[in-house]
């Protein structure tokens, strides 16, 4: 029994240990610009870091019950995962840059939910923000391969609830960062006020957050795709 | 005829009295150790930690004890094989025993990710996980 909840434990401080280690700073930078924007409101704040780590949980899970079912090889995944997905990540950030400033308009799919909810989600930016931890989940990079297909998976294969373990992996690896969203909105709405200028603050956190995108997706271009 | 055979054997028998084999005698040949380090296109300032603490306790091991260090790179698609031989995931230090051409034994220090902060730590891991594979019959 004792052996059931320490391998939770694990599984949760691996997690965290994933979101803390230096090599996925770029895409956290990015995904607490992202959670942060909506100042003025910590709960939507709140909900769209909910989202992204509910989208890092899938990817981990889904991944997670491919590799102990033995329907992927670990070697096979890893290796593609490390050598393409950074790769792919540079341009998708451009990309979503481009959707953050208007350039580029993209029509959401409608949710089976109430119409109150959808316009909550939306306006959290919710879906956004579950395709973002889900994608940055898929850009592993050698730390956070040597913890999840390294530590976690041999963890999970002799587990008697192996399969969940990637689930509660993927739950720490979002909590600091939501975390860090929303610290970060509630710190700038101060000194927005402080400055008597919230409103202001807002409608310029969406050109930062584009900004900050367009960044890291400079970064992983040049790091993935031209220093070759 | 005769003779000429009962020469080559006679100096085979010397060779051997005197500890030197006749090439294609495999038995006294001693085995190859390699550390290999395995690495992509992309270095990482940890990875590149890995690489260096990696290859200063491979060479210091006493000269008598010949171990080989390689920095592979796996993103070479004729290095890609080393991915699945040994059931690589990330940046990683493998110790291969070589026989006759051929690879007897194999081990993935996969502790390196852990002691990667502490060199004093890694070291020592690297160092007593080499010594006890080149005991190993």
């Amino acid at each position: 029994m004792e052996n059931f909840w320490s391998g939770f434990i694990t599984a949760l401080w691996l997690g965290i240990l994933t979101s803390l280690s230096p090599c996925p700073l770029a895409t956290n930078v990015a995904s607490i610009s992202y959670l942060s924007k909506k100042i003025n409101h910590p709960g939507l704040v709140g909900i769209s870091g909910l989202a992204y780590t509910l989208g890092r949980m899938t990817l981990y899970a889904t991944l997670g019950v491919l590799l102990i079912h033995s329907i992927l090889g670990v070697p096979e995944a890893a290796g593609f995962l490390q050598k393409y997905m950074n790769k792919a990540l540079g341009p998708v950030l451009i990309l979503v840059a481009l959707i953050l400033m208007g350039v580029v308009k993209i029509r959401l799919p409608d949710f089976s939910v109430s119409h109150r909810f959808q316009t909550r989600l939306a306006d959290a930016g919710a879906a956004g923000a579950f395709a973002l931890g889900f994608l940055f989940a898929l850009a592993f990079c050698p730390v956070s391969a040597a913890l999840f297909f390294g530590s976690l998976i041999p963890l999970a294969l002799h587990h008697p609830a192996g399969t969940t373990l990637p689930l509660v992996y993927g739950l720490g690896t979002g909590l600091p960062v939501s975390l860090f969203a929303i610290l970060t909105a509630v710190g700038i709405k101060s000194l927005g006020r402080f400055f008597e200028k919230i409103s202001k603050v807002e409608f310029y956190m969406r050109g930062m957050t584009a900004a900050v995108f367009i960044l890291v997706g400079i970064y992983y271009i040049a790091t993935y795709i031209l220093k070759r | 005829m005769k003779s000429r055979a009962l020469a080559a054997i006679a100096v085979a028998a010397a060779l051997n009295l005197f500890g030197i084999a006749p090439a294609g005698h495999c038995a006294d040949t001693p085995d190859e150790i390699i550390a290999y380090y395995f690495h992509g296109d992309v270095r990482c300032p940890t990875c590149r930690k890995l690489e260096e603490y990696s290859r200063e306790a491979v060479q210091a091991k006493e000269p008598g004890q010949k171990v080989e260090f390689r920095a592979v790179n796996v993103d070479q698609k004729e290095n890609e094989h080393f991915m699945t031989d040994y059931k690589l995931y990330t940046k990683s230090l493998v110790l291969s025993r070589m026989r006759d051409g051929k690879e007897v034994r194999s081990k993935n220090l996969t502790k390196i990710w852990e002691y990667v902060r502490d060199r004093k730590k890694f070291l020592g891991y690297v160092s007593s996980e080499l010594d006890d594979f080149m005991k190993a019959v």
